[in-house]
């Protein structure tokens, strides 16, 4: 499959890199103040004003492998089209476009469809409509899911 | 059918259809090829006929038909589109235009039509043909007619100017003015904040000033939004009588409260969750007329709709006469699909039992029906509702009906809540959900086993911790009073032992997006003048 015309951002997390579509996304931006939001599991830090739109901060790590938040990082700002969300990662890497190196296949594990081939690292590409999926899943029932708070829920080694 | 209330938005609409035709009998004389324009005008005639036949103008719909026939031909290609056409439509125009003041000075529209109507039914284009007028020039009678008296007696287009009553505008452009408006008074709240600190009396009454116009602008704003029930309501009868016809039952369907008005927002989502509650009421809910009549009861069921306000709340209730629902039963039904426990079955009231009925999973048309004679889908109803900041209620008693009640805000962009402080959060309740703040003295709170209550009049009202609801670490205030705020859970008083109160505040609602819209309890969060963001309580859906 060729990647032509797509842009993937590439961030780090706990040391490990990762992707989403930069189309997905509608800003990259410093962490925010943040306030508590109510019966919030702890991988959420809190809700900021985004524009005016209340906006929860998911920290990524702790959502994916149960790991207590570390460093101030950056938010990637989800575009509205998911919902109102923002995801705390480590770092941000790069954007890669449209190179002739960059490749995308097929991947299977939770919360992702795809890997891009990038200087022959394979790099997963967060789907990011079924990690808001459950997202949505666990405010409806305010019970974490698919191995809960804690757990590895990438299904990594 | 009363259409009264309607008559405006008939006259505004069948305005705007006037002045297009004639904008496009006028272009199309220019380009009397012109297909797009041939079927606009067409599609315009045969608007007005029907928009006037069901309002009950039938001068209008009459005429409106004649000018619609005639441009059928010319769509066809009977005929060409020549200046004798145009003539007539535009006289045709003309008429309906002075029959639409007639009807807006509350007149019935009618007018002396039938020479005109003969003229556009027999119309026969002229041997040669005839050039199309390209310069707007008037030309007098065409193709050789000879004015009737009819026409003669047509009055004159200028002699009542049109006035324009109303406009119609876009919903997009009302949508955008609530979220200005909603957004104003954010940042009003803000500059209240900011002016507390400065302590400048001048800004104090600058801003004061600022929050009347504000106000004002917002009432105004929510205002064009409001819209009629029955603008729901009245395309339910014809679903009914068609559930009824595909079901073989009897109904006799009865709505009131059509004209009470609401924020169109929450009328935009109520279509979804009536169908639901007439289907089950009809599918399940009424017995079949031979059962009916084995009961003593009429083989025609009745099923009203019935919409009301209370305070600041819209009440629409939905009740029927059928069958009813055994809250054993549904427990029973409950505890056998595993949904609750046989332990949490025991404890549960009979209107605890009845709510079973909207748990994901409960519902399957043929279990319910067996059982209850409900519940079909009642899970989306209750999700729908709750959605918007409603809540729903069920009543019933076997073998004599259901009756199930949506409580719903009047609108969901503005509100005034209550702030309230739980440790480190801030948290807002509608005041429409608010009975009452008390502030209990520390001899007046009652201890009764691990529960904690105290009275409100004669009535035990137990006491409940908000911290634990919001899932914070709740420290016993060692002040020398419980604030508390009294609001409705499940249909029972509750007091929400709050940290202290800061007081009430107009607010912008905003939706909570996804993925934290399902979350219960909360029908919202708002923005405070301070850049704070708070979550405003749904105290019915918080358990």
């Amino acid at each position: 499959m060729n990647s032509r015309g797509r842009r993937f951002l590439i961030f780090t997390l706990r040391g490990k890199q990762y992707s989403v579509n930069a189309g997905d996304l509608s800003e990259v931006m410093e962490t925010a103040a943040t306030f508590p939001i109510p019966r919030a599991p702890r991988c959420y830090l809190g809700v900021m004003n985004f524009h005016g739109v209340p906006t929860p901060v998911l920290d990524l790590a702790s959502f994916l492998f149960g790991d207590p938040p570390t460093g101030p990082g950056n938010l990637l700002v989800l575009d509205h089209r998911f919902g109102s969300l923002a995801l705390r990662i480590d770092t941000v890497v790069r954007i890669v476009s449209d190179i002739r190196d960059l490749r995308i296949q097929p991947d299977e594990g939770a919360f992702v469809r795809h890997s891009i081939l990038f200087h022959n690292e394979r790099i997963p590409v967060l789907a990011l409509d079924m990690l808001v999926d459950e997202l949505e899943e666990e405010a409806r029932t305010g019970r974490p899911g698919n191995g809960g708070i804690g757990s590895d829920k990438t299904g990594r080694e | 059918m009363d259409m009264s209330q309607y008559k405006d938005l008939f006259i505004s609409e069948v305005r705007e259809h006037i002045q297009g035709m004639n904008e496009a009998i006028v272009a199309l004389e220019g380009a009397p090829e012109d297909r797009e324009r041939i079927d606009y005008l067409f599609r315009m005639a045969h608007s007005i006929k029907g928009m006037s036949a069901s309002m009950g103008y039938g001068g209008m719909a009459g005429l409106a038909h004649k000018m619609e026939d005639l441009m059928d031909r010319v769509r066809k290609g009977a005929i060409g589109f020549a200046s004798g056409v145009a003539d007539l439509l535009l006289e045709g125009s003309d008429f309906l235009s002075h029959m639409l003041n007639d009807v807006d000075a509350g007149g019935d529209g009618q007018r002396d039509i039938d020479d005109l109507v003969s003229r556009l039914a027999g119309y026969a284009p002229p041997p040669a043909a005839e050039p199309a007028r390209t310069d707007g020039s008037e030309t007098g009678p065409s193709d050789g007619e000879t004015p009737l008296p009819g026409r003669l007696q047509q009055p004159a287009v200028s002699d009542k100017p049109d006035s324009v009553h109303n406009v119609r505008v876009k919903t997009e452009v009302l949508d955008t003015l609530v979220n200005i408006t909603g957004e104003l008074l954010t940042h009003k709240n803000r500059m209240v904040s900011m002016s507390r600190e400065l302590g400048s009396p001048a800004l104090t009454e600058a801003i004061s000033d600022l929050s009347r116009l504000v106000r004002e602008l917002q009432n105004e704003v929510l205002k064009v939004r409001l819209m009629p029930f029955g603008s729901v309501a009245d395309r339910l009868p014809r679903t009914v009588r068609d559930l009824a016809k595909k079901s073989g039952k009897e109904v006799v369907f009865r709505v009131s409260g059509k004209e009470i008005e609401l924020d169109r927002g929450i009328l935009e989502e109520l279509p979804d969750p009536l169908l639901h509650l007439l289907r089950n009421a009809v599918d399940h809910g009424l017995e079949a007329p031979a059962d009916r009549v084995a009961a003593g009861k009429n083989p025609a069921g009745t099923i009203s709709l019935e919409a009301r306000r209370e305070k600041d709340r819209f009440l629409v209730t939905i009740s029927d006469d059928g069958r009813g629902m055994d809250p054993c039963l549904i427990t029973a039904a409950a505890v056998g699909k595993g949904l609750i426990a046989p332990a949490e079955a025991a404890l549960l009231s009979p209107q605890e039992s009845l709510m079973l009925i909207c748990l994901p999973g409960f519902s399957t048309a043929a279990a319910v029906t067996d059982v209850s004679g409900r519940g079909v889908g009642m899970d989306a109803v209750r999700a729908s509702v709750q959605a918007i900041g409603g809540g729903l209620a069920i009543e019933s008693a076997p073998g004599r009906g259901s009756r199930v009640t949506l409580s719903l805000p009047l609108t969901i962009s503005i509100i005034q809540v209550l702030l309230a402080v739980c440790g480190t959060m801030v948290v807002a309740v509608p005041v429409t959900r608010v009975v009452r703040t008390v502030d209990l003295t520390r001899d007046a709170v009652i201890s009764r086993g691990k529960r904690k209550l105290f009275l409100l009049g004669e009535e035990e009202i137990p006491l409940m911790s908000l911290h634990r609801f919001l899932g914070i670490r709740f420290h016993p205030i060692k002040g020398p009073s419980v604030p508390a705020v009294v609001v409705e859970m499940k249909g029972h008083l509750v007091g929400l032992v709050v940290d202290r109160f800061l007081g009430q505040q107009d607010v912008f609602v905003k939706p909570l997006g996804r993925p934290l819209n399902r979350m219960r309890g909360f029908s919202g969060a708002a923005v405070l003048g301070d850049g704070q963001v708070i979550f405003i309580l749904d105290p019915a859906n918080l358990v």
